[in-house]
């Protein structure tokens, strides 16, 4: 309606601690990866352009600042998400049952306009380990569950072998700047109190 | 689920998640100590939060009280039964040198709750919500408003020092008005208001012009031996009231400049007068503040989705540097040293024993347990004051609150204003002292579409209900009785086409991205880089704002005073997009009273649809327990954030005398720092 153009896409990712949220995005964004697992501490968000069909977008990946660890993110971190990632661990099953909590905890904190439409994206993280014989949570259990849900695009992926990173955050990107042409029209005008957003590019770099 | 916290041992531990308690969580955080941050509740905020409308009428059911917690309802998880008395055991190594004090419960911060729909007066616990309001979800609350951030105060500041802001998104206040004799006068706040005002004589504006010049040059923050002071000291020593008296100031601009523009608090013409100091300190705060986030912006900030906002983003920079978070769980009992009384640790409310040597709390949260808690306790309670305070707490007083909603918005066109009644501006005598009342709307996403969220307060009078205090003012504001309905019907029609109007003017996302308001600050200084078009004077201060005549790129042939000085509308202006937003906001001053409303004296009551009024106790911060403890003050009687960041930052000296508070951010390592070792 206002035709005004809205780059800057904010994207959280959710699920237990330690499946992995922190890693994929560092591995999306810095391309890096360490093999020793700390509870985040330092990760507050990471951005990224990223090349949408014919629009340059800036994505702004917020980490739960392992405020998740005891379901304490405050409703200011779900506020104006334009997608959420739902991040499990496929070798242990009860990340995978506590999609359905992050889920709803994410619709009743953001309440987005369209709860039915909303983008979501699933991860099944740590593919990897122990060559896949640790896994316990099946690619197919994974997908029907994805696909109950209103057919939430489905990705496996290692943050550590970067496998698959790049192609499920394009998507991301793709679903939240669907989201966000829908949702645009009630962008009010706000003062920018923001002086370093766009020097943030490079994160936290931790 | 009730886990275990791990580590069990902290630097500090902080209960709540009001404004104070979480900009200090996340000063020491930032200064590497270990901070673990609990709440009673399942939200972040204590007596600063923004509550959705159900979750508010849920809150003031129970009096204005935390949900109770659930204790062991999550399985083997929760480890420890709470119905036990709380001991040390969980830690035998620290049960012999320990003793368990149980905290008492104290006297609650929120009373005297009265509900209000349409016109007739309901028991809370048959609160409805009225037709026409719908969405619950849609509103927010706070129940520390009206609040709103000076553009130049300590707030904002410490939100772009540490970072914070990059949480946050803020409105411009779009209009300020000082209540008189049944009419809404806007605020003169430069030299160009001065000018525009058509309530004003001639004589009224030099006399006024000439003030603000005073306040300019005579820059109270300098050393007065400076020179270039052209208020004497003898001056500065006297009522403020007396000196703007004495500059010929009449009396509707000196109680415009009393408290919409000092914005002070208490009846100036009773009781303790402001000193002249004071009042010129107050107004160049203000003045510094007209116009800090580019042209046409008033001196007033509001978070987008409610004030709320501002404590939850502390919380995550203190998240951010390591703080651990945990809702739903709060302190039950302190941990002390039997020889030297001090502070050791806390068991918590899931009674789990912590170690810790500070201790920082909100009002009333260390002893918020249910009663039935707190008499099973089989160690005698010991309040908390029996402790070497070293501040008595202050004669006690009280706030009175009132929310409501309302349809149509108090001026047209605009959907974020501050009201404000000097004392003695109704004919009733009652209250006592200034209304501060804010309203705001879909724009600041704190009520849906053609909807109004109006929050009142002022200090309550003594032995008074806070509907009692405020009923004058709802009626005076607000038409109480059902029939508006024709008048509303129109006024409905009108905001949403206000809203619009707004809509169009907040195109401008691209203002947003061209310039960020820290390049602006910076600006200030250089006048070097390009700022989306902006002549870099154009940022500066109050100051260089009277020096250069202010451009009105939107006043057109005849301008209402309303639509003139709507802030967003020369921002938009500003934009490349004037032309069309004047026009409508005339449309709508037209179609809502057949273009009349150029004129003050049109004010038109909207309709109240709902209302609640409330008490709140003021409780000052007291340093207990040789200074391990820091209770917190409640939200006091003020409009803005500046004795908040003022606590916190003192409060966190005391605690840490040898650390820095919010030291500007060197750029970080490119490896985490090792020093974490909550490695699972």
């Amino acid at each position: 309606m206002s035709g005004r153009k809205r780059t800057l896409l904010k994207v959280i990712i959710l699920g237990d601690s330690g499946v992995g949220k922190t890693s994929l995005m560092n591995q999306y964004v810095n391309k890096k990866f360490s093999n020793q697992y700390k509870a985040t501490i330092g990760a507050d968000f990471l951005t990224k352009e990223v090349q949408v069909d014919d629009r340059l977008v800036t994505m702004q990946l917020w980490d739960t600042a392992g405020q998740e660890r005891f379901q304490s993110l405050g409703v200011a971190f779900y506020r104006g998400a334009d997608c959420c990632v739902l991040v499990y661990d496929v070798n242990v099953n009860k990340t995978f049952d506590n999609l359905d909590n992050w889920r709803e905890e994410f619709l009743i904190q953001a309440s987005p306009s369209d709860p039915e439409n909303f983008p979501f994206v699933v991860l099944g993280n740590k593919v990897d380990v122990d060559g896949g014989n640790s896994r316990v949570v099946s690619e197919k259990k994974a997908k029907a569950w994805s696909a109950s849900k209103g057919n939430i695009p489905y990705f496996e992926t290692s943050a550590k072998e970067d496998y698959n990173v790049d192609a499920a955050f394009q998507i991301i990107a793709k679903n939240a700047l669907k989201n966000e042409t829908e949702e645009e029209i009630y962008l009010p005008d706000t003062i920018d109190v923001n002086a370093q957003r766009p020097q943030k590019s490079s994160g936290c770099e931790c | 689920m009730d886990a275990d916290i791990d580590p069990s041992s902290f630097d500090l531990v902080v209960v709540g998640t009001g404004l104070p308690e979480s900009i200090i969580a996340g000063a020491a955080a930032q200064a590497g100590k270990t901070v673990l941050h609990l709440d009673p509740a399942d939200n972040y905020g204590s007596h600063w939060a923004t509550l959705q409308l159900d979750t508010f009428v849920e809150w003031a059911k129970r009096g204005g009280a935390t949900a109770p917690l659930k204790y062991g309802s999550d399985g083997p998880d929760s480890g420890t039964n709470p119905t036990q008395a709380p001991t040390a055991s969980a830690c035998p190594t620290m049960e012999s040198e320990l003793e368990v004090v149980p905290l008492a419960a104290s006297a609650p911060i929120f009373s005297d709750f009265a509900l209000q729909v349409g016109d007739a007066a309901t028991h809370l616990a048959n609160c409805v919500l009225p037709p026409g309001v719908e969405a619950p979800k849609k509103y927010g609350v706070d129940l520390a408003g009206p609040r709103l951030a000076l553009a130049s105060g300590a707030v904002i500041d410490l939100l772009i020092q540490c970072g914070a802001h990059n949480y946050l998104e803020f409105k411009a206040v779009e209009g300020s008005f000082t209540w008189r004799n049944g009419q809404l006068e806007p605020v003169p706040s430069s030299r160009a208001d001065v000018f525009k005002s058509r309530s004003l004589s001639l004589v009224e504006k030099r006399h006024l012009t000439k003030f603000f010049k005073l306040v300019t040059e005579s820059n109270i923050e300098r050393d007065p031996s400076d020179g270039g002071d052209s208020v004497s000291e003898e001056d500065l020593d006297m009522a403020f009231g007396a000196l703007l008296t004495k500059h010929n100031l009449p009396p509707s601009i000196r109680q415009s400049l009393l408290y919409s523009v000092a914005l002070l608090t208490h009846d100036q013409d009773s009781g303790p007068a402001v000193t002249a100091r004071e009042g010129l300190r107050a107004i160049t705060a203000y003045l510094h503040s007209v116009g800090r986030f580019g042209p046409g912006v008033g001196a007033f900030l509001y978070p987008l989705y409610g004030s709320g906002e501002l404590p939850q983003a502390f919380c995550r920079i203190a998240a951010v540097k390591g703080a651990l978070y945990v809702l739903r769980r709060g302190v039950r009992a302190l941990l002390l040293d039997k020889a030297s009384r001090r502070l050791r640790g806390v068991v918590t409310t899931t009674g789990q024993s912590l170690r810790t040597s500070k201790l920082v709390s909100g009002p009333g949260l260390l002893e918020s347990l249910p009663k039935a808690e707190t008499q099973a306790e089989s160690l005698g309670t010991i309040p908390l004051e029996l402790y070497n305070g070293t501040t008595t707490p202050s004669e006690e007083r009280f706030i009175a609150r009132f929310v409501c909603i309302t349809d149509t918005p108090l001026t047209p066109g605009q959907s974020n204003i501050l009201v404000t009644f000097p004392s003695g501006s109704l004919s009733m005598a009652l209250p006592a002292h200034p209304v501060r009342v804010f309203q705001a709307g879909e724009s600041a996403a704190v009520a849906p579409a053609g909807r109004f969220l109006v929050q009142v307060s002022t200090i309550g009078s003594e032995g008074r209900s806070a509907r009692e205090d405020l009923q004058p003012v709802a009626e005076a504001l607000f038409e109480t009785r059902g029939d508006a309905d024709e008048e509303s019907g129109q006024g409905e029609e009108a905001s949403n086409r206000a809203l619009e109007a707004t809509d169009e003017q907040g195109a401008s996302r691209g203002t947003r991205e061209a310039g960020g308001v820290g390049e602006r600050i910076e600006q200030t200084g250089s006048d070097t880089a390009g700022n989306g078009g902006r002549p870099a004077e154009e940022n500066g201060s109050f100051s260089s704002g009277l020096g250069a005549a202010s451009p009105e790129p939107n006043s057109g042939p005849t301008p209402s005073p309303f639509n003139a000085d709507v802030p967003g509308s020369g921002v938009a202006a500003e934009a490349g997009i004037s032309g069309t937003d004047g026009q409508q906001v005339r449309t709508v001053d037209g179609a809502n009273s057949d273009g009349a409303a150029a004129q003050t004296s049109e004010f038109r009551k909207p309709r109240l649809l709902w209302c609640v009024y409330f008490k709140q106790r003021v409780a000052a911060g007291q340093e207990l327990a040789e200074g391990d403890i820091y209770v917190c003050g409640s939200p006091d009687e003020s409009l803005t954030y500046g004795h908040v960041a003022e606590e916190a930052e003192t409060a966190f000296k005391r605690l840490f005398p040898d650390l820095p508070y919010y030291p500007p951010q060197a750029p970080e390592p490119e490896e985490a720092p090792d020093e974490d070792e909550a490695a699972e």
